[in-house]
């Protein structure tokens, strides 16, 4: 009598493509991101932006002065770069720190995905969500006041160009800054604090630096300042900036490329150990 | 077929702390059982199996591929972590469901597999509940649900018995013979030799990183039967159930380290398991969880390790 090991006769199912996986994974996690208090942010981003884009256009509109630069009114303040900042901070931060914390990245890169496949699709998910109230209400705005017949259709297209095209760059900013730092932590708690407190006190010791010394220069570190600043030229407001907005905009789509590389490595060299 | 695992001088370190240390061992088709002490490098082991961590030394290879290596061979394995590694704000199914999206399958394909799956380690009944309020041995069934769910030809369990209740030890016992009966490999660690006898006559040894012993484990367990085997329990009822256990012949020992908490130490293991969830069910007393205390098994391996030195 002969024994042998009974064969195999699994894993003939069909299964998606590579790309099917990785949306696969991201649609978890653009679901795992949706707080109560993130809807909170982004609900409040859109009824701000909309209401200020619709009055200054029919301010604008009943003066006679309506242009691009009219539809500058919600970068005039730096209340809806942090409001962005906050939904950053809240889904970004345990975008990675998270699974790193409790380990589930082992389960994830246990699987048939590849090291890129995972933090693209984490960064993605992210990236939707950080351009839901950066993007979204600048443009949702535009076309309400479009609608209303406040804007021309030439402004309106223009204005829709501006919004999309500060809001990627702020997303891609805030975006990467986020993954990376979520990377180099298992606390979500720490990634956050470092996200928020971070850009809050580039900015102010930049203004203060700035205002004490007269050094403009100091102002690049500010990502929220270079953000207003390529805002202004965006919206041709004719603004006297104290940096330059072409400078404001390599320095910021500079960080986000070494930010997302920073992500990578870190990534690459990351290693669950045990309790 | 090519070896399921090999490790040749497989070695890593945690900064001075030797994981594995020159780890060599072959592990052939079916059921393998990694058998050491808490800290010998069982989980270690597991770690660099799936890629989160990296070799300093050595060559480790799965199914034939370096181990650590991503890529579609993957599928082919389902792993069990040792940790608790969940996202508390999700039911049962959508985890298992959640991991399915990632192995390929299409959303309606993975939320029955992973119904299935759940179902297969008895947890249906709480699939639609957060995970946060599952108990310790329901988090080892999910853990477990998602290792299986793609239908994997290895599995890589590290100590899926840990924190299991008695009635809940058996059933999954009787899944892995079955999977193993399907044909799957099996490489289940833990650090009590009794769990892994009924699965497997296949044993790879290991303590401080080094694998001491591979083969048929018979030998190791006569050395384990001359020495009490001790067993911690919690239950509601701990003097309920001392009364009822004290009456074996062979628990030489019952003692109450804590509310709930119950010690009991027998020359049988073997039939201490074997018999323990009949006395659940026919007493109607509730033991939530079952504990090897392994002083035992550290006392062979010390006697082996210094035998051999």
């Amino acid at each position: 009598m002969s024994i042998s090991a009974p064969r195999y006769a699994g894993g003939t199912f069909p299964r998606v493509g590579r790309s099917g996986r990785v949306l696969g994974l991201f649609l978890h996690e653009l679901r795992a991101r949706a707080g109560w208090g993130t809807w909170t942010v982004v609900g409040f981003s859109y009824a701000a932006v909309v209401i200020i884009v619709v009055l200054t256009a029919e301010f604008s509109s009943l003066l006679g002065t309506v242009s691009l630069s009219t539809l500058h009114a919600p970068y005039a303040s730096v209340i809806w770069p942090y409001l962005v900042l906050i939904v950053a901070t809240a889904v970004a931060s345990g975008a990675i720190a998270d699974d790193l914390g409790n380990r589930s990245i082992t389960l994830y890169l246990s699987r048939p995905i590849h090291l890129t496949d995972y933090l693209g699709a984490k960064t993605a998910a992210v990236a939707v969500w950080v351009a839901l109230p950066s993007i979204g209400p600048g443009v949702v705005g535009v076309v309400i006041a479009a609608g209303l017949g406040l804007l021309p259709a030439t402004v309106s297209l223009e204005g829709i160009g501006a919004f999309v095209a500060v809001g990627l760059l702020t997303t891609g900013f805030f975006t990467t800054l986020g993954i990376a730092l979520s990377t180099l932590t298992s606390r979500a708690l720490f990634a956050g604090v470092a996200l928020f407190g971070a850009t809050l006190s580039a900015h102010l010791a930049a203004l203060a630096v700035s205002g004490a010394t007269g050094a403009n220069g100091v102002l690049y570190l500010s990502p929220i300042t270079d953000l207003l600043t390529v805002a202004d030229a965006a919206f041709s407001t004719g603004a006297a900036d104290p940096i330059s907005a072409l400078g404001a905009l390599a320095v910021l789509l500079g960080a986000s490329v070494v930010l997302g590389v920073v992500a990578f490595l870190r990534l690459t060299r990351v290693e669950v150990v045990g309790e | 077929m090519t070896a399921v695992l090999e490790a040749v001088d497989a070695t890593k370190s945690y900064g001075e702390v030797l994981g594995l240390n020159g780890f060599t061992a072959t592990v052939g088709p079916g059921t393998t059982g990694l058998i050491g002490p808490n800290g010998a490098g069982k989980s270690t082991l597991f770690r660099l199996l799936v890629g989160q961590l990296h070799l300093d030394r050595g060559r480790l290879e799965l199914l034939g591929h370096p181990a650590g290596a991503q890529g579609e061979f993957r599928r082919r394995v389902g792993y069990c972590p040792e940790h608790f590694a969940l996202y508390d704000w999700m039911t049962g199914l959508e985890f298992v469901t959640g991991l399915l999206r990632v192995d390929g399958f299409g959303r309606a394909e993975a939320r029955g597999r992973a119904g299935a799956a759940i179902e297969t380690v008895g947890l249906a009944d709480a699939a639609h509940r957060r995970i946060r309020v599952y108990s310790r041995g329901m988090r080892q069934r999910v853990k477990l649900a998602q290792a299986i769910a793609h239908d994997p030809e290895l599995l890589l369990l590290d100590e899926p018995l840990n924190g299991v209740d008695p009635v809940g030890r058996a059933h999954l016992i009787d899944l892995f013979e079955r999977l193993a009966r399907d044909g799957r490999h099996l490489l289940v660690s833990s650090h009590v030799l009794y769990e892994v006898e009924r699965l497997t006559e296949s044993i790879v040894m290991i303590s401080n990183g080094r694998a001491l012993a591979q083969g048929d484990f018979h030998r190791i367990r006569d050395l384990l039967d001359a020495r009490p085997h001790t067993i911690d329990l919690a239950t509601p009822d701990p003097r309920g159930l001392a009364r009822v256990l004290s009456g074996w012949d062979h628990v030489v020992a019952v003692e109450f380290p804590a509310d709930g908490r119950l010690t009991v130490r027998s020359r049988a293991p073997e039939t201490f398991y074997r018999d323990l969830p009949g006395v659940v069910v026919a007493e109607g007393i509730r033991v939530t969880a079952m504990r090897s205390v392994d002083d035992n098994l550290d006392a062979v391996f010390r006697y082996l390790t210094e035998g051999r030195g």
